[in-house]
């Protein structure tokens, strides 16, 4: 894509648009606003590409986070952050083994689904305190200072929490990507 | 701006940095020393890997294929016209590069300068016959490239409507079919609810806006259809969790977020003996769901009595 090869951005878009419209679905809780959101982070990664650098991550690490900086830029814009109504989203799967739901497109969303049992038995290896400032800092884009005001918990504790819970999601997530790469 | 930021202290703000919940000179001198330090650039980029993955905890959506196909549309638009951009060469510049171009042909009428053409053929009185046969060839030049990259220009064109019209056929065609799925959908749905196999429970609530809610129950196809009104909407990072409850186990039945009116249809499916059910919930639960109910019970029925 760096060379300017359009149908590189196309298989971007076809592999990640899913999981980028959930996420940014979820952060500014709009349709419209998604589609917009969505569209400019695609944009940011294509006019940018030359800066991506592979070893610094997998692309789709550079592209969710361009796509959530973007969704919470438009939530901050929009100075409602917390008065959010839901927009309509659809069912997903449930990430517990139980029932199934309904797939429209089950060799993508079966990549997805996997990605989401693995972080959420990652999230769930978390103390619950360690869980919520992690969520709050990622899903409502609160700084340690407003979650600290949220919680009711002194902004040190806060801040040891994100610690500890960053670095066992990075440990969780490395060693289920080294069983990965080992049973491959 | 960017402040200093010592080892030390870059180490202590790594994950804050990684979630982008640092005010932005701290944010910007922390990064500004990971990518300088061996230690905290490889943990940075570690970190900020994991915390991405959290994107796969946001309840996964059925994007609608007509708004995906929208966007990749514009995208790849954007992306035409970007490539176009930058490889049309401009005009003047070809014009004022080329030999015998504009710009040389302008340097020899001005007089000042060596005149190439005219110092090549020898002494010249007045020059101006040599200048002017040279204007006119550097003019037929110039007429002949701007024609030639008309041309390209027009071909590129042509091209692109092309494949914009492709584009636009395959957004329409994608959205025949989102219209074909969204009425076999709704006929499977008005079957689930309407069947000659269907049990169904009532799930109420005692909270002040009280929602409420039906579970139907397809014993034939074992399809279960949750119908819910008035859901307060779950907090910021949390969402909904359905369970089939059996004396042995609760079953997630998936997570899911209401519309802003508070409505919600679930459907799953799972196979369950007809008298196994003892209950169906609804739980307020992390976003991404969790393998057994921690959180709060938003609505519920006991299956003692099925409606059947």
């Amino acid at each position: 894509m760096s060379a300017g090869d359009d149908a590189a951005l196309a298989q971007l878009y076809d592999r990640w648009s899913r999981p980028v419209f959930s996420l940014v679905l979820h952060l500014v809780r709009d349709a419209d606003d998604a589609e917009d959101v969505v569209e400019e982070a695609f944009w940011q990664v294509w006019r940018q590409a030359s800066r991506y650098d592979r070893s610094r991550g997998e692309v789709g690490t550079w592209l969710l986070t361009i796509a959530r900086t973007r969704a919470l830029d438009r939530l901050r814009s929009r100075k409602r952050l917390r008065e959010e109504p839901l927009t309509p989203v659809s069912l997903g799967d449930s990430d517990s083994g139980g029932a199934t739901l309904g797939t429209d497109d089950p060799a993508a969303r079966a990549e997805a689904s996997e990605r989401r049992t693995v972080v959420a038995k990652a999230l769930q290896t978390l103390p619950k305190e360690q869980r919520e400032v992690l969520e709050l800092a990622y899903f409502a884009g609160l700084s340690q200072s407003e979650i600290a005001d949220r919680t009711g918990q002194p902004l040190g504790t806060v801040k040891t929490r994100t610690r500890l819970a960053a670095q066992k999601l990075r440990e969780c997530l490395g060693a289920y990507r080294n069983d990965q790469e080992g049973g491959s | 701006m960017s402040r200093d930021v010592s080892h030390s202290e870059a180490m202590e703000l790594l994950s804050e940095a990684a979630l982008d919940a640092l005010p932005p000179d701290d944010q910007a001198g922390v990064v500004a020393h990971a990518t300088g330090c061996p230690e905290c650039g490889p943990a940075l980029i570690a970190l900020r890997d994991a915390v991405a993955q959290m994107a796969f905890a946001a309840p996964p959506v059925t994007v609608d294929p007509v708004r995906r196909a929208r966007v990749r549309t514009r995208l790849m638009a954007r992306a035409r016209a970007d490539l176009s951009v930058a490889d049309t060469p401009s005009v003047a510049g070809e014009l004022a590069d080329a030999p015998g171009g504009a710009r040389d042909s302008a340097r020899g009428g001005t007089g000042q300068g060596p005149r190439v053409i005219a110092g090549r053929g020898g002494p010249s009185p007045s020059g101006g016959p040599r200048r002017s046969w040279g204007m006119v060839a550097a003019l037929g030049w110039g007429l002949a490239i701007a024609a030639g990259l008309a041309l390209v220009a027009v071909q590129r064109r042509a091209a692109s409507d092309e494949r914009f019209f492709t584009t636009e056929r395959r957004v329409l065609l994608a959205r025949v079919d989102a219209l074909r799925d969204s009425v076999e959908s709704r006929d499977a749905f008005v079957r689930s609810v309407t069947g000659h196999h269907i049990s169904s429970l009532q799930l109420t609530s005692g909270a002040v806006r009280a929602p409420w809610a039906w579970m139907f129950w397809d014993h034939a196809t074992n399809t279960w259809t949750l119908v819910a009104r008035d859901l307060p909407l779950p907090a910021p990072g949390r969402t909904y969790q359905l369970w089939l409850v059996t004396r042995k186990a609760k079953i997630s039945a998936g997570t899911f977020s209401p519309r802003p009116d508070g409505a919600a249809e679930v459907q799953a499916t799972y196979a369950l003996a007809a008298d196994a059910l003892t209950a169906i919930a609804v739980t307020d639960e992390p976003a991404g769901g969790v393998p057994q109910p921690t959180g709060a019970l938003v609505i519920s029925a006991t299956a003692n009595r099925p409606g059947k």
